[in-house]
């Protein structure tokens, strides 16, 4: 490939992205093993105290477990409902579709203590009262966005007509979709699935308002952390949820193909 | 002849009903019901308020915050805000997808990690991070001054620049994603071929590779821009109290004055910006692809 | 398909779990200050069961998070205790979601100093952080003798200062306006306008004004800033007995106190037990624990506090009445006046 200036330039400003990105979680990486009881990277001195202290800590685990539960139903449950969703507003004509289209962001418009307020007060008049219930309730809504746009992105360049094709061939509907949507939609689900897994994961906000002492999440028990004393027990945190990422990203890949599904 | 004409006219108007009825649209149902019942509703009860007027139902709590030039510049300052993140995150997150979308299978994974794994630090414990880069005596500092380029520590912490890169660097895994995506779709020839056809690579760019991209790009100018208005937390994180926005002022009437009508009428204002900016944005992408101008 | 299914039975039996957990013995949930979860969970929490064959669940967050909680469950609290800071206590009583205590009721309320006891036993007062100038003591190695010295030129640019939202503030706009007008607290509290004026003098002082409390801790212990106005002990000395190279100055115009409030919830499920927990939280061993870990003033006076602790009489009470009627209007004149 011959490189273009446009293109060298492309090029730089990705390096420079990578590295305002991954700066400040070097840092954290560092902290974690820091020799000070503050949060700062200590040179030439290194201590394992703070990683003792998390192991020893019985709720962070409890509280990392239930939040990757919360996430991964709220994901599954926003994508049930979301794929047909971005299908209807990517393909159909009806009237206030383009504000349907809005009105599914809007959860993300919207300082997260208001929607947290406005759940609290709403699920309890409806007498929901099951906290986990009504974490995942407004988890969904939190993910919800974030599917039905990626979808909604990805179907915008899909040829439908590639289901006629397949059904013409022989395929039943459902096969169809199958074979011929599902594949071409897949890097949707890959980057639509993190965002909205993420945003259940972290959020602090909705889940600081409707959850109890039996559902503390992962954020509501690090903010306990970080109130109580900031110090670096918050980066071995931060760091051992980079290593099971990349743990949970490199499964992904192996076995469910994320590279060939995310890259043609 | 006018019997035909209304009757034909009739037909006209059945078919463009039966155009307009659309099976399709019916999958929309569930989602739509599910956020009427788990948002819409709990959230209509609550900013209710911002119409109560002394008892009464009015628009007054909206004409009098409007009307005041402080709130009519914490207005401007939000969306000021949400323009230039949206801005510099768009940029930054058009290359890193572009690169991405180019890069073999291997290093399209590692970039891909990168991307996601600052997204699963908490938005604290980054800002501490950046704390430590920053600072006076802090790496970046240090860097700066050892190579000579600056004799005094520059003041990077609390700046507008950093609060504006800083959002887009905490938004901008949801630029780069759904861009990827899109671009990934586009056959890897079709950049090659355009050139060849004799066009500069800026106008190849223009005119074939943004286009087609534009769903995502839109997608993600969705995504950061309503973001970024409605972030409290992190603009508090990066400069302090120095700087005011409509999310700031309608979390701090709820967790701080206790005054949800404040709160009600701040939000309300807050969503009708940003629900008209992104109904905007979503009128361009909800085109069909051949009708799409950048 | 087998492992769809098993997901979805999997996730059924998470959304059921709390019916599955349901316990046998009487149980109260008490609400209270996230930062105090550990110390409730280690020591407090399993001291009262013990002692009482019940079980607690504290729910650890904000004061304002429990306000809402209280308000939106007010026909059917779920919520026995709660502990919050004065001035949204205030705002409960006000709307009724908290019910007295009496010395017939909570054992405990005998014992402790008669200033801890709030509008006629309304709330409790079971501890007073103590309000002055935290210092990194790197940066400060002579400590900050006085309120006034801040003001002083050998601070330009050091100090990070808490936004008026955050509740120390009213004290710091107390402070200033007593050194611009010389009268003592008591009256200085109402001279806001003093107050404000003085405030606007501390600007070239001020590296940042800050929101977020984390923030402002994080910067004092990097030594970014210098020192802070209107940190507390429960933050401070306990951070410095972890080996932080930051203390709180003991200024000679004075110290606030700002009392951490515990109630019981009107409605309350399990009255007698949530009476029971708010003896235990004035007991002894519990006071003891606040001395040592938070080194805040006990109310308690039987309680050995080791030195730097002051009484909650030794500090000034501030009228948390007239700061809760005037935070919303304090807040905008600081943003416009003050940080602008």
């Amino acid at each position: 490939m011959i490189k273009r200036p446009l293109e060298k330039l492309v090029f730089a400003t990705t390096g420079l992205v990578l590295a305002i990105q991954l700066a400040p979680i070097v840092v954290v990486v560092l902290v974690s093993v820091s020799a000070s009881p503050v949060f700062d990277v200590t040179v030439g001195e290194f201590s394992a105290r703070w990683w003792e202290r998390l192991w020893a800590n019985r709720t962070f685990w409890s509280a990392i477990t239930l939040s990757a539960q919360i996430a991964a139903v709220s994901t599954f449950l926003a994508i049930l409902l979301g794929t047909p969703a971005a299908i209807a507003i990517a393909r159909a004509e009806f009237p206030g579709r383009d504000a349907l289209a809005a009105l599914i962001l809007s959860p993300l418009m919207l300082p997260g203590i208001v929607l947290g307020i406005a759940m609290l007060q709403g699920f309890k008049a409806y007498g929901l009262t099951i906290p986990l219930a009504a974490i995942v309730a407004g988890h969904v809504v939190m993910t919800l966005p974030f599917i039905v746009r990626s979808i909604l992105a990805a179907l915008a360049l899909f040829d439908f007509t590639l289901i006629d094709a397949a059904r013409t061939l022989g395929c039943s509907f459902p096969r169809a979709i199958r074979k011929v949507m599902i594949p071409a939609l897949a890097p949707a689900y890959v980057s639509g699935g993190i965002f909205a897994f993420l945003a259940s994961f972290d959020n602090y906000p909705i889940s600081i308002f409707l959850a109890d002492a039996r559902t503390k999440t992962l954020p509501v028990q690090l903010l306990e952390f970080i109130e109580e004393s900031p110090n670096p027990m918050i980066a071995a945190v931060s760091t051992l949820l980079l290593v099971l990422t990349i743990l949970a990203l490199l499964a992904l890949e192996r076995f469910v193909g994320l590279r060939r599904a995310a890259a043609i | 002849m006018t019997a035909i004409a209304g009757n034909a006219g009739i037909m006209a108007k059945r078919a463009a009903a039966r155009r307009r009825f659309d099976p399709l649209a019916l999958l929309a149902i569930p989602a739509a019901a599910y956020f009427v019942v788990a948002l819409v509703f709990p959230l209509g009860r609550l900013l209710l308020d911002g119409f109560s007027v002394g008892g009464g139902v009015g628009i007054g709590n909206f004409t009098r915050y409007l009307a005041d030039p402080y709130n009519l510049g914490v207005v401007w300052n939000t969306l000021r805000y949400g323009a230039l993140v949206t801005l510099v995150a768009a940029i930054g997150g058009y290359a890193y997808a572009y690169t991405m979308a180019r890069s073999g299978p291997k290093m399209q994974m590692l970039l891909l990690i990168a991307i996601v794994l600052p997204m699963t630090t908490s938005v604290i414990v980054k800002a501490f991070g950046w704390l430590v880069l920053l600072r006076s005596n802090g790496l970046v500092n240090h860097l700066l001054m050892a190579s000579g380029i600056v004799r005094e520590p520059l003041p990077l912490l609390f700046s507008q620049p950093g609060l504006i890169v800083g959002t887009a660097s905490i938004l901008l895994p949801y630029m780069v994603l759904p861009i990827f995506g899109v671009l990934r779709q586009i056959h890897p020839d079709l950049l090659g071929a355009a050139a060849t056809l004799g066009g500069s690579p800026i106008y190849c760019f223009r005119k074939v590779i943004l286009p087609l991209s534009l769903p995502g790009l839109i997608a993600g100018i969705c995504f950061v821009f309503s973001m970024a208005v409605s972030a409290y937390v992190i603009p508090s994180l990066l400069t302090g109290a120095g700087f005011k926005t409509l999310s700031k002022v309608a979390a701090d009437s709820y967790l701080v004055i206790l005054n949800p009508v404040r709160g009600a009428t701040v939000s309300l204002i807050l969503l009708a910006i940003a629900f008209a900016a992104v109904f905007l944005a979503g009128r361009v992408v909800n085109r069909k692809p051949g009708q799409m101008r950048a | 398909m087998t492992t769809r299914r098993h997901f979805l039975i999997g996730s059924a039996a998470l959304l059921g779990a709390p019916a599955i957990v349901r316990a046998q013995t009487k149980e109260i949930v008490v609400g209270g200050p996230g930062g105090m979860a550990g110390l409730m969970r280690d020591e407090i929490v399993p001291a009262f069961e013990k002692r009482t064959g019940a079980k607690v669940l504290f729910e650890g967050s904000r004061s304002v998070v429990n306000l809402q909680k209280l308000q939106t469950s007010k026909d059917k609290p779920t919520m026995s205790v709660v502990m919050m800071d004065e001035d949204i206590m205030l705002r409960a009583g006000g709307e009724g979601l908290i019910a007295p205590v009496t010395p017939a009721g909570v054992k405990g309320l005998s014992k402790v100093v008669p200033v801890a006891i709030a509008k006629d036993g309304m709330w409790v007062r079971y501890k007073t952080p103590r309000v002055a100038v935290a210092f990194n003591s790197t940066r400060v190695p002579g400590g900050v003798p006085t309120w006034a010295e801040l003001w002083d030129a050998k601070y330009r640019g050091k100090l990070a200062v808490p936004h008026m939202s955050l509740t120390s503030t009213a004290n710091v706009l107390t402070i200033a306006s007593h050194l611009e007008t010389g009268k003592p607290f008591q009256e200085a509290q109402y001279d806001v306008d003093a107050g404000f004026k003085k405030l606007r003098a501390l600007k070239p002082n001020v590296m940042a004004f800050y929101n977020n409390g984390q923030q402002g801790q994080a910067l004092l212990e990097q030594g970014e800033a210098w020192a802070i106005p209107g940190e507390i002990t429960s933050y401070v000395l306990l951070r410095k007995g972890e080996g932080v190279k930051i203390d709180l100055a003991a200024p000679k115009e004075g110290s606030f106190g700002i009392p951490s409030c515990v109630a019981e919830v009107k409605g309350a499920p399990n009255p007698e037990l949530a009476r029971e927990f708010i003896t235990e939280l004035l007991e002894a061993p519990a006071q003891k624990l606040f001395a040592e870990r938070y080194f805040d003033s006990p109310a308690n006076p039987s309680t050995p506090v080791g030195p730097g602790i002051m009484s909650p009489s030794e500090m000034f009470n501030t009228d948390w009445e007239f700061v809760s009627k005037n935070r919303a209007a304090w807040i905008e004149r600081f943003d416009r006046e003050v940080v602008a």
